[in-house]
Protein backbone atom coordinates (compact mmCIF):
# COMPACT_ATOMS: atom_id res chain seq x y z
CA UNK A 1 0.00 0.00 0.00
CA UNK A 2 1.44 3.12 -1.12
CA UNK A 3 0.44 6.15 1.52
CA UNK A 4 0.30 10.18 -0.60
CA UNK A 5 -0.05 12.95 2.13
CA UNK A 6 -1.02 16.50 1.52
CA UNK A 7 0.16 19.25 3.46
CA UNK A 8 -1.60 22.82 3.48
CA UNK A 9 -3.09 25.60 5.05
CA UNK A 10 -6.61 25.72 4.64
CA UNK A 11 -8.38 26.47 1.62
CA UNK A 12 -5.15 25.89 0.04
CA UNK A 13 -6.62 23.17 -2.38
CA UNK A 14 -5.63 20.03 -1.33
CA UNK A 15 -8.57 18.35 -1.91
CA UNK A 16 -8.86 19.74 -5.41
CA UNK A 17 -5.26 18.54 -5.97
CA UNK A 18 -5.98 14.97 -4.00
CA UNK A 19 -9.35 14.87 -5.81
CA UNK A 20 -7.36 15.58 -9.00
CA UNK A 21 -4.68 12.88 -8.83
CA UNK A 22 -7.28 10.26 -7.40
CA UNK A 23 -9.37 10.54 -10.88
CA UNK A 24 -6.28 9.95 -12.59
CA UNK A 25 -5.13 6.89 -10.50
CA UNK A 26 -8.40 5.63 -10.43
CA UNK A 27 -8.49 6.18 -14.47
CA UNK A 28 -5.26 3.98 -14.46
CA UNK A 29 -6.88 1.37 -12.76
CA UNK A 30 -6.05 1.97 -9.26
CA UNK A 31 -7.85 1.24 -5.82
CA UNK A 32 -7.47 4.65 -3.95
CA UNK A 33 -8.75 5.57 -0.29
CA UNK A 34 -8.89 8.49 1.04
CA UNK A 35 -8.58 9.92 4.94
CA UNK A 36 -9.77 12.91 5.79
CA UNK A 37 -9.29 14.59 8.93
CA UNK A 38 -11.34 18.15 9.25
CA UNK A 39 -11.42 19.90 12.89
CA UNK A 40 -15.41 20.94 12.51
CA UNK A 41 -18.50 18.89 13.56
CA UNK A 42 -19.50 18.75 9.68
CA UNK A 43 -16.84 16.76 7.22
CA UNK A 44 -17.38 19.43 4.24
CA UNK A 45 -14.60 17.90 1.93
CA UNK A 46 -15.72 13.59 2.62
CA UNK A 47 -18.92 14.54 1.41
CA UNK A 48 -17.31 16.17 -2.15
CA UNK A 49 -15.37 13.34 -2.30
CA UNK A 50 -18.22 10.80 -1.76
CA UNK A 51 -20.20 13.11 -4.35
CA UNK A 52 -17.22 12.69 -7.01
CA UNK A 53 -17.07 8.47 -6.47
CA UNK A 54 -14.23 8.45 -3.80
CA UNK A 55 -13.47 5.90 -1.31
CA UNK A 56 -13.33 8.34 1.20
CA UNK A 57 -12.83 7.46 5.52
CA UNK A 58 -13.16 10.86 7.33
CA UNK A 59 -11.76 11.29 10.79
CA UNK A 60 -13.62 14.38 12.00
CA UNK A 61 -14.00 16.82 14.89
CA UNK A 62 -10.41 16.95 15.76
CA UNK A 63 -6.65 16.85 14.73
CA UNK A 64 -5.06 13.94 13.64
CA UNK A 65 -1.76 15.55 15.04
CA UNK A 66 -2.96 15.75 18.40
CA UNK A 67 -6.35 14.53 19.65
CA UNK A 68 -7.18 12.12 17.10
CA UNK A 69 -4.05 10.64 17.03
CA UNK A 70 -4.71 7.21 18.01
CA UNK A 71 -7.74 7.08 15.44
CA UNK A 72 -5.20 7.17 12.66
CA UNK A 73 -3.01 4.02 12.81
CA UNK A 74 -5.93 1.65 13.59
CA UNK A 75 -8.52 3.34 10.44
CA UNK A 76 -5.30 2.96 8.41
CA UNK A 77 -4.64 -0.86 9.78
CA UNK A 78 -7.92 -1.68 9.20
CA UNK A 79 -8.08 -0.30 5.43
CA UNK A 80 -4.49 -2.60 4.78
CA UNK A 81 -6.89 -5.36 5.58
CA UNK A 82 -10.32 -4.84 4.86
CA UNK A 83 -10.03 -2.35 1.27
CA UNK A 84 -6.90 -3.30 0.15
CA UNK A 85 -6.20 -0.56 -1.41
CA UNK A 86 -3.30 0.49 -3.87
CA UNK A 87 -2.95 3.84 -2.32
CA UNK A 88 -3.94 6.04 0.64
CA UNK A 89 -4.42 9.40 -0.01
CA UNK A 90 -4.04 10.83 3.35
CA UNK A 91 -5.22 15.04 4.02
CA UNK A 92 -4.95 16.41 7.40
CA UNK A 93 -6.50 19.34 8.54
CA UNK A 94 -4.95 22.71 7.34
CA UNK A 95 -4.82 24.03 10.91
CA UNK A 96 -2.77 20.70 11.71
CA UNK A 97 1.03 20.70 12.64
CA UNK A 98 2.63 18.12 10.45
CA UNK A 99 5.81 17.60 12.14
CA UNK A 100 4.01 15.25 14.51
CA UNK A 101 2.19 13.04 11.31
CA UNK A 102 5.91 11.20 10.57
CA UNK A 103 6.12 9.87 13.44
CA UNK A 104 2.27 8.93 13.44
CA UNK A 105 2.81 7.00 10.25
CA UNK A 106 6.10 5.44 11.34
CA UNK A 107 4.48 3.45 14.49
CA UNK A 108 1.35 3.08 12.79
CA UNK A 109 1.84 -0.61 12.04
CA UNK A 110 1.41 -0.59 8.49
CA UNK A 111 4.65 -0.84 5.89
CA UNK A 112 3.75 1.38 3.60
CA UNK A 113 5.80 0.93 -0.11
CA UNK A 114 6.32 4.28 -0.71
CA UNK A 115 5.28 7.65 0.95
CA UNK A 116 5.27 10.83 -0.54
CA UNK A 117 4.57 14.14 0.95
CA UNK A 118 3.02 17.19 -1.40
CA UNK A 119 2.44 20.71 0.33
CA UNK A 120 0.24 22.95 -1.16
CA UNK A 121 0.45 26.84 -1.49
CA UNK A 122 -1.90 29.34 -2.01
CA UNK A 123 -0.58 31.93 -3.09
CA UNK A 124 -3.25 34.47 -3.04
CA UNK A 125 -2.85 34.34 0.63
CA UNK A 126 0.55 34.09 1.26
CA UNK A 127 1.22 37.75 2.55
CA UNK A 128 -1.70 37.42 5.42
CA UNK A 129 -0.68 33.90 5.93
CA UNK A 130 3.05 34.42 6.95
CA UNK A 131 2.21 37.49 9.02
CA UNK A 132 0.43 35.67 11.55
CA UNK A 133 1.07 32.08 10.85
CA UNK A 134 4.36 31.97 9.48
CA UNK A 135 6.19 28.94 12.00
CA UNK A 136 2.76 26.75 10.55
CA UNK A 137 3.14 27.29 7.37
CA UNK A 138 6.76 26.49 7.42
CA UNK A 139 5.85 23.77 9.19
CA UNK A 140 3.44 22.81 6.42
CA UNK A 141 5.99 23.32 3.41
CA UNK A 142 9.24 21.83 5.01
CA UNK A 143 9.64 18.21 4.47
CA UNK A 144 7.70 18.05 1.13
CA UNK A 145 8.79 16.17 -1.90
CA UNK A 146 7.06 18.37 -3.73
CA UNK A 147 5.90 21.78 -3.41
CA UNK A 148 2.18 22.46 -5.50
CA UNK A 149 1.84 25.95 -5.62
CA UNK A 150 -2.31 26.30 -6.28
CA UNK A 151 -4.81 29.16 -7.66
CA UNK A 152 -1.87 30.15 -10.34
CA UNK A 153 -4.36 31.47 -13.10
CA UNK A 154 -5.63 33.91 -9.89
CA UNK A 155 -1.95 35.18 -8.44
CA UNK A 156 -0.45 38.42 -9.05
CA UNK A 157 3.50 38.11 -10.39
CA UNK A 158 4.10 39.46 -7.17
CA UNK A 159 2.39 36.92 -5.14
CA UNK A 160 3.31 34.05 -7.53
CA UNK A 161 7.06 35.00 -6.59
CA UNK A 162 6.34 35.02 -3.08
CA UNK A 163 5.39 31.75 -3.23
CA UNK A 164 8.41 30.54 -4.79
CA UNK A 165 10.78 32.03 -2.74
CA UNK A 166 9.40 30.79 -0.03
CA UNK A 167 9.03 27.23 -1.50
CA UNK A 168 12.62 27.44 -2.47
CA UNK A 169 14.12 28.08 0.93
CA UNK A 170 11.77 26.07 2.82
CA UNK A 171 11.92 22.85 0.85
CA UNK A 172 15.26 23.59 -1.13
CA UNK A 173 15.10 19.59 -1.67
CA UNK A 174 11.56 19.25 -3.43
CA UNK A 175 10.18 19.92 -6.72
CA UNK A 176 8.60 23.05 -7.31
CA UNK A 177 5.01 22.61 -9.23
CA UNK A 178 2.37 25.03 -10.13
CA UNK A 179 -1.38 24.72 -11.63
CA UNK A 180 -4.15 26.50 -12.26
CA UNK A 181 -7.64 25.73 -11.62
CA UNK A 182 -8.33 24.54 -15.09
CA UNK A 183 -4.85 23.68 -15.70
CA UNK A 184 -3.92 19.64 -16.19
CA UNK A 185 -2.10 18.37 -13.80
CA UNK A 186 1.74 18.38 -14.97
CA UNK A 187 2.80 14.85 -16.37
CA UNK A 188 5.77 15.52 -13.69
CA UNK A 189 3.60 15.99 -10.79
CA UNK A 190 1.90 12.65 -11.68
CA UNK A 191 5.48 10.66 -11.89
CA UNK A 192 6.64 12.65 -8.75
CA UNK A 193 3.67 11.83 -6.43
CA UNK A 194 2.14 8.79 -8.05
CA UNK A 195 5.41 7.09 -9.15
CA UNK A 196 3.76 3.71 -8.55
CA UNK A 197 1.39 3.79 -11.56
CA UNK A 198 2.10 2.17 -14.57
CA UNK B 1 -4.23 41.64 18.00
CA UNK B 2 -7.03 39.46 18.83
CA UNK B 3 -5.88 36.34 20.38
CA UNK B 4 -5.05 33.19 17.92
CA UNK B 5 -7.50 30.90 18.23
CA UNK B 6 -9.36 28.63 15.87
CA UNK B 7 -13.37 28.33 17.05
CA UNK B 8 -14.93 26.24 14.46
CA UNK B 9 -18.17 26.91 13.81
CA UNK B 10 -20.83 24.78 12.23
CA UNK B 11 -24.55 25.20 10.97
CA UNK B 12 -26.96 24.42 8.62
CA UNK B 13 -28.55 27.06 6.18
CA UNK B 14 -31.91 26.53 4.67
CA UNK B 15 -33.18 28.82 1.93
CA UNK B 16 -36.88 28.92 0.68
CA UNK B 17 -37.56 30.70 -2.32
CA UNK B 18 -41.21 32.29 -3.25
CA UNK B 19 -40.38 30.68 -6.86
CA UNK B 20 -38.65 27.51 -8.93
CA UNK B 21 -34.59 28.61 -8.87
CA UNK B 22 -32.23 27.47 -11.42
CA UNK B 23 -29.30 25.58 -10.56
CA UNK B 24 -26.73 28.78 -11.68
CA UNK B 25 -29.27 30.87 -9.02
CA UNK B 26 -28.67 28.50 -5.98
CA UNK B 27 -24.80 28.73 -7.41
CA UNK B 28 -24.73 32.77 -6.93
CA UNK B 29 -26.34 32.38 -3.64
CA UNK B 30 -24.32 30.13 -2.11
CA UNK B 31 -21.38 32.13 -3.77
CA UNK B 32 -22.74 35.58 -2.44
CA UNK B 33 -23.29 34.15 1.04
CA UNK B 34 -20.20 32.75 1.57
CA UNK B 35 -18.22 35.60 0.38
CA UNK B 36 -20.67 38.02 3.08
CA UNK B 37 -19.20 35.56 5.61
CA UNK B 38 -15.70 35.86 4.56
CA UNK B 39 -16.18 39.76 4.37
CA UNK B 40 -18.59 40.35 7.54
CA UNK B 41 -15.59 37.80 9.75
CA UNK B 42 -13.16 39.94 9.08
CA UNK B 43 -15.19 43.19 9.56
CA UNK B 44 -15.55 41.81 13.30
CA UNK B 45 -12.20 41.39 13.75
CA UNK B 46 -11.14 38.28 12.43
CA UNK B 47 -6.99 37.65 12.31
CA UNK B 48 -7.55 35.68 9.55
CA UNK B 49 -10.46 33.66 7.60
CA UNK B 50 -9.16 29.96 7.18
CA UNK B 51 -11.85 28.22 5.39
CA UNK B 52 -15.53 29.36 4.48
CA UNK B 53 -16.81 25.77 2.83
CA UNK B 54 -20.20 24.38 2.22
CA UNK B 55 -21.92 21.47 1.00
CA UNK B 56 -25.72 21.22 -0.56
CA UNK B 57 -27.09 17.87 -1.29
CA UNK B 58 -30.92 17.94 -2.04
CA UNK B 59 -32.38 14.65 -1.94
CA UNK B 60 -33.41 15.62 -5.59
CA UNK B 61 -29.79 14.99 -6.46
CA UNK B 62 -26.79 16.49 -7.19
CA UNK B 63 -24.67 18.64 -4.99
CA UNK B 64 -23.08 22.22 -5.18
CA UNK B 65 -20.29 22.58 -2.94
CA UNK B 66 -18.88 26.29 -2.29
CA UNK B 67 -15.39 27.37 -0.69
CA UNK B 68 -14.41 31.19 -0.08
CA UNK B 69 -11.07 31.64 1.94
CA UNK B 70 -11.18 35.58 2.39
CA UNK B 71 -13.19 38.46 1.90
CA UNK B 72 -11.32 39.66 -0.90
CA UNK B 73 -11.16 37.05 -2.96
CA UNK B 74 -14.50 35.32 -5.19
CA UNK B 75 -15.77 32.00 -3.73
CA UNK B 76 -16.06 29.22 -5.85
CA UNK B 77 -19.12 27.05 -6.36
CA UNK B 78 -18.69 23.53 -7.89
CA UNK B 79 -21.37 20.69 -9.07
CA UNK B 80 -25.08 21.42 -10.18
CA UNK B 81 -28.86 20.68 -8.50
CA UNK B 82 -32.01 19.81 -10.81
CA UNK B 83 -33.15 22.69 -12.19
CA UNK B 84 -36.53 23.93 -10.40
CA UNK B 85 -35.51 23.44 -6.60
CA UNK B 86 -37.62 25.73 -4.52
CA UNK B 87 -35.42 24.80 -1.46
CA UNK B 88 -31.60 24.51 -0.71
CA UNK B 89 -30.37 23.33 2.77
CA UNK B 90 -26.58 23.98 2.79
CA UNK B 91 -24.04 22.49 5.28
CA UNK B 92 -21.79 24.85 6.16
CA UNK B 93 -17.95 24.92 8.37
CA UNK B 94 -16.88 28.48 8.97
CA UNK B 95 -13.14 28.32 10.33
CA UNK B 96 -11.66 31.62 11.10
CA UNK B 97 -9.03 32.54 13.28
CA UNK B 98 -9.45 34.97 16.05
CA UNK B 99 -13.06 35.33 16.57
CA UNK B 100 -15.03 33.38 19.24
CA UNK B 101 -17.57 30.69 17.83
CA UNK B 102 -20.60 32.69 19.05
CA UNK B 103 -19.27 35.66 17.13
CA UNK B 104 -18.95 33.23 13.92
CA UNK B 105 -22.10 31.76 14.19
CA UNK B 106 -23.75 35.48 14.77
CA UNK B 107 -21.77 36.02 11.21
CA UNK B 108 -23.03 33.13 9.33
CA UNK B 109 -26.42 33.82 10.60
CA UNK B 110 -26.71 37.45 9.83
CA UNK B 111 -24.89 36.52 6.39
CA UNK B 112 -27.66 34.18 5.48
CA UNK B 113 -30.46 35.87 6.22
CA UNK B 114 -29.29 38.91 4.36
CA UNK B 115 -28.39 36.64 1.28
CA UNK B 116 -31.94 34.96 1.57
CA UNK B 117 -33.31 38.86 2.13
CA UNK B 118 -31.71 39.83 -1.37
CA UNK B 119 -33.10 37.03 -3.10
CA UNK B 120 -36.68 36.98 -1.95
CA UNK B 121 -35.84 33.85 0.29
CA UNK B 122 -37.15 32.75 3.96
CA UNK B 123 -33.61 31.59 5.77
CA UNK B 124 -33.52 29.37 8.56
CA UNK B 125 -30.05 28.21 10.47
CA UNK B 126 -29.67 25.61 12.55
CA UNK B 127 -26.28 25.39 14.92
CA UNK B 128 -24.64 22.21 14.56
CA UNK B 129 -21.07 22.98 16.56
CA UNK B 130 -20.43 21.64 20.11
CA UNK B 131 -19.16 23.33 22.96
CA UNK B 132 -15.78 22.16 21.79
CA UNK B 133 -12.91 24.73 21.85
CA UNK B 134 -9.55 24.49 20.10
CA UNK B 135 -7.65 26.29 21.32
CA UNK B 136 -4.05 27.75 19.44
CA UNK B 137 -4.82 24.26 17.87
CA UNK B 138 -1.01 23.66 16.22
CA UNK B 139 -0.77 27.19 16.34
CA UNK B 140 2.00 29.34 16.84
CA UNK B 141 2.43 33.16 16.86
CA UNK B 142 4.99 34.48 14.66
CA UNK B 143 7.43 36.56 16.62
Amino acid sequence: MHLLTAAGFLGSGKTTLLLRLGRHAASAGARVAFVVNEIGEIGVDDQLMRQLGMNVWELASGCICCSLAGELGPTLWMLEREFRPDAVFLEPSGAADPRGLSALLSGCGVAFESVRKVAVLDPLRIEALFAVLEPLITAQVAGADVVYISKIDSASAGELEQARRLAREVAPGARQVEAGEGDALPPGLLRELLPWLP
Amino acid sequence: MAALTLEPCAARVTWRAGEALTSEAWGALLRGFAEAVARRAVEEGAVLVGHIKGIARPAAGGFLHVSAVSGDHPATVQGRVPEGLRELALELVALVYGLPQSTVASVVEDAAREEGCSRSCSTAVERLDSAARFDGLHLEKAP
